[in-house]
């Protein structure tokens, strides 16, 4: 009885220091969509590489939450399997990291409401936005269901995942984003 | 179940997003073939979705900076995880943006830009999307493969100059009517890094590029220092690569 407990803590031991090993080797090839998926949350270079090196230092910090997938899984479904999960913590750290700023401006008396009014405002003088800016005029939700399923070309299913939502709050944010997205970019005329 | 279905919006969406039941999607298809203002949608729709894809693709091409694969490899510790932005003094150790990443995002703005300013204003790309990244179409792939630079075929697509980038890639601008661009190969396909509605005829000689860089746009000199180009290939060098090629 002592042993096959013994023998079950060792094994576990070893699954999570298989599945440590797993997600090392895995995440070099999940970089750049990585990247990718910060750069459209946030904008400017180093903030976005901040985030993915934050999410991958959350990883491997947290690597026993992970669920390995079975040692059957193919190399491309290890490789989804990782990249679903990095996605949710890149999101959980822009999450963070934005309700951080938006305390810290508070508390200095800063009035981040103020600023973005004027900025909408601004771009209405404009006839086109880049997307890039559209996309920062996004309210968090949408730009995440955008970010996950348009440019990362995400399942729905993978991306509620992700956003931890159900199916229909994710297409229905997405649907709202496509509609803001339409009118920012200027490109809702008529048919 | 209606014998002539109006689509909503959700159903276009899901459609365009590869969410539409096979059934579903073969009904949407032929309804649309029957109706311009659903066609419309559609496209709106898809070119919104090029237009996103197209503004952050080139990060995927990026080189992956060295503190993140140093991350990747760090021994896990409690005290290791980095707050974003919340330490300057931390920041400042690390390389500020060297000019090569600043033009690499210029580059990256202003594809997103005109690929938007062409995708809502033109109905034809020299482009197709594969996998979210941006190649260059059959007729355009075609020229960049086989045509000297400076050559004008009946198709009026010219290649301008070729070049090899930092990373090996082989690059080559191009013009064609409305728009002009530059792809590398990368993989055994032509993937577009810049596109941009071209502002008048200006035709880029094969040559020294940074002697013709009045001739060709900001954004197209931009792009081409964020590859870190060599110089321009020599017809001769050119034709090598046609006979090799290009991979």
């Amino acid at each position: 009885m002592e042993d096959n407990r013994q023998g079950e803590r060792s094994s576990r031991v070893r699954a999570l220091s298989d599945s440590i090993a797993l997600l090392r080797r895995t995440l070099p090839a999940v970089l750049p969509r990585l990247r990718r998926f910060a750069r459209t949350l946030t904008h400017d270079v180093q903030d976005a590489d901040d985030l993915a090196q934050n999410a991958i230092e959350r990883a491997l910090l947290r690597a026993a939450q992970w669920r390995a997938p079975a040692a059957d899984a193919t190399a491309e479904q290890i490789e989804a399997a990782v990249r679903s999960w990095m996605f949710g913590i890149v999101k959980n750290a822009w999450i963070d990291n934005r309700r951080a700023h938006r305390r810290e401006s508070a508390v200095l008396g800063g009035d981040a409401g103020l600023t973005e009014v004027a900025d909408t405002a601004h771009s209405r003088v404009q006839d086109q936005l880049s997307i890039v800016a559209a996309m920062q005029r996004l309210p968090e939700d949408q730009c995440l269901a955008v970010s996950l399923v348009l440019v990362e070309g995400l399942s729905y299913q993978e991306a509620a995942d992700v956003m931890e939502v159900p199916i229909g709050t994710l297409t229905s944010r997405l649907s709202r984003a496509r509609e803001a997205l339409a009118m920012l970019l200027g490109g809702d005329g008529a048919p | 179940m209606n014998t002539s279905p109006s689509w909503d919006d959700a159903q276009i969406h899901a459609y365009v997003d590869g969410e539409l039941d096979p059934g579903a999607a073969r009904r949407l298809e032929a309804d649309s073939r029957a109706d311009v203002a659903l066609a419309a949608r559609i496209a709106r729709q898809r070119r919104l979705a090029a237009v996103l894809r197209g503004a952050f693709d080139a990060v995927l091409d990026e080189p992956v900076p060295q503190r993140l694969n140093d991350a990747l490899t760090a021994p896990p510790t409690d005290t290791m995880v980095t707050p974003i932005g919340a330490a300057p003094e931390q920041r400042r150790a690390r390389p500020r943006w060297s000019p090569r990443e600043w033009s690499a995002m210029a580059a990256t703005l202003v594809l997103g830009l005109l690929v938007g300013a062409l995708a809502f204003h033109t109905h034809k790309l020299p482009v197709q999307l594969v996998q979210g990244r941006m190649l260059a179409g059959d007729a355009l792939a075609r020229a960049l493969s086989t045509q000297l630079s400076g050559a004008t075929p009946a198709d009026a697509t010219r290649v301008g100059l070729s070049f090899r980038a930092a990373d090996g890639a082989w690059c080559r601008s191009f013009s064609l009517s409305g728009s002009s661009g530059l792809a590398c190969r990368r993989q055994g396909r032509w993937v577009v890094q810049l596109l941009e509605a071209s502002r008048q005829q200006t035709t880029v000689n094969a040559g020294d590029y940074r002697q013709a860089a009045s001739s060709v746009s900001p954004a197209m000199v931009a792009a081409i220092g964020a590859l870190g180009g060599s110089d321009a290939l020599t017809a001769e060098q050119e034709q090598q690569q046609l006979r090799a090629g290009w991979d």
